[in-house]
């Protein structure tokens, strides 16, 4: 249910998103206008993590994206970063360090006949690979009649498999510097576990309870200028 | 102004995901209970009985569970420290003591619920002054399950 009514509000923000930027370019092409090529190689940071930590100050992480077009309307795409999860409630407690690493390719439907207009609306696919180790140095089960039972499961190693399903929107705000974001469907391969403790979120995926996920990133980047 | 609406779209979608990202599970009390029924002994088929003046507390506990009701069956809640649990279970004059034998393992409920000890009954003891007999029905007590673990058959 949830899930259903975060798809309709992002369903709405991207109609009004796509309408907007269709109907701000409707800009035709003079004759003597060139179109210029847009660099080869850029690179840049995810933020949304730092958006997000506003609503779940436990997590804080950090990514990286690189991305490499080897043809007009398709990109290699290379994603790294990292994730720190650290909270103590009364249920338990819970550390996890870890990282990860995509790599996956993007199409762009995108084609502007505004000269000079390098933005894009992409859909793509990731693999991603997430290692972590995690513990619960205290959790506590309630008992109100024989007592509380409490424990800790000391550290260990998770590694995890799964593929993001991605669409978004790419724009170039200055010379040079774009804005994107993407909006995620992110489906759990595998997450192998060697003891009772699941992680509770997975580096790059999200919480890990959940065998799909939906995830969103907001990215900066910057285009080196060169010409193929 | 494209920019413009890009931006805010962007902070929506992040708004928007941060919430729902951020709502939890409902979880439910992660102390177990076996649940007991009272049934008949002289019946051919299971017909439940109600117990009436009933006292029920756990062995080495001064907390009452049941104090002076009448009801058809029991709540037991068995404790996560140990493998035996045993209750006194007193009809008006009458007083049966039960021991439930099992075995524990700690269970991942989720990320916003924490853990739980699911335990397996393994054998159950009693006084015979008006518990007849007992049989474990079904010997799993697990987080979030509804299902009657244990008859126990009053002469």
């Amino acid at each position: 249910m949830r899930t259903l009514k975060m798809l309709k509000y992002i369903l709405i923000s991207l109609f009004i998103f796509i309408f907007t930027d269709i109907s701000a370019q409707t800009v035709v092409l003079k004759k003597n206008e060139v179109k210029k090529e847009q660099s080869g190689i850029s690179f840049g940071i995810d933020i949304a993590p730092f958006i997000m930590l506003a609503f779940q100050p436990e997590r804080k992480g950090t990514a990286f994206i690189g991305r490499y077009r080897f043809k007009s309307n398709w990109y290699i795409i290379g994603e790294m970063g990292f994730a720190n999860v650290n909270f103590d409630k009364s249920s338990y407690a819970y550390k996890s360090n870890g990282g990860f690493l995509k790599i996956g390719m993007d199409y762009n439907f995108f084609k502007s006949k505004k000269p000079g207009n390098n933005d894009n609306i992409t859909a793509g696919i990731r693999y991603g690979i997430a290692t972590q180790s995690h513990q619960s140095p205290r959790y506590t089960i309630i008992d109100d009649y024989w007592g509380d039972y409490t424990g800790s499961i000391g550290l260990s190693n998770v590694t995890s498999h799964y593929v993001d399903l991605v669409a978004g929107i790419r724009t170039e705000v200055l010379k040079n510097f774009y804005m994107g974001w993407t909006l995620r469907l992110k489906t759990l391969i595998s997450a192998n576990t060697s003891n009772v403790l699941e992680p509770y979120t997975i580096p790059g995926y999200g919480k890990g309870d959940n065998n799909v996920n939906l995830g969103f990133t907001y990215t900066l980047e910057y285009a080196i200028p060169f010409k193929k | 102004m494209k920019n413009i609406y890009y931006l805010i779209s962007a902070i929506v979608l992040a708004v928007i995901f941060g919430r729902c990202e951020s709502m939890g599970d409902i979880c439910l009390s992660n102390q177990n209970a076996a649940q007991v029924g009272l049934y008949t002994a002289h019946s051919t088929s299971d017909k439940d009985t109600v117990l009436t003046e009933l006292y029920v507390q756990g062995v080495g506990n001064d907390s009452i569970l049941y104090e002076n009701v009448s009801t058809s069956d029991l709540f037991l809640p068995l404790a996560m420290h140990t493998d035996t649990s045993a209750f006194t279970i007193k009809v008006k004059t009458l007083l049966d003591t039960i021991w439930f034998v099992y075995k524990r393992n700690l269970d991942y409920v989720s990320g916003d619920c924490g853990f739980a000890v699911n335990i397996e009954i393994d054998t159950i003891f009693f006084t015979g002054r008006f518990i007849d007999s007992v049989a474990i029905d079904y010997p799993y007590v697990k987080y979030n399950e509804n299902i009657e673990n244990v008859k126990v058959y009053i002469d």
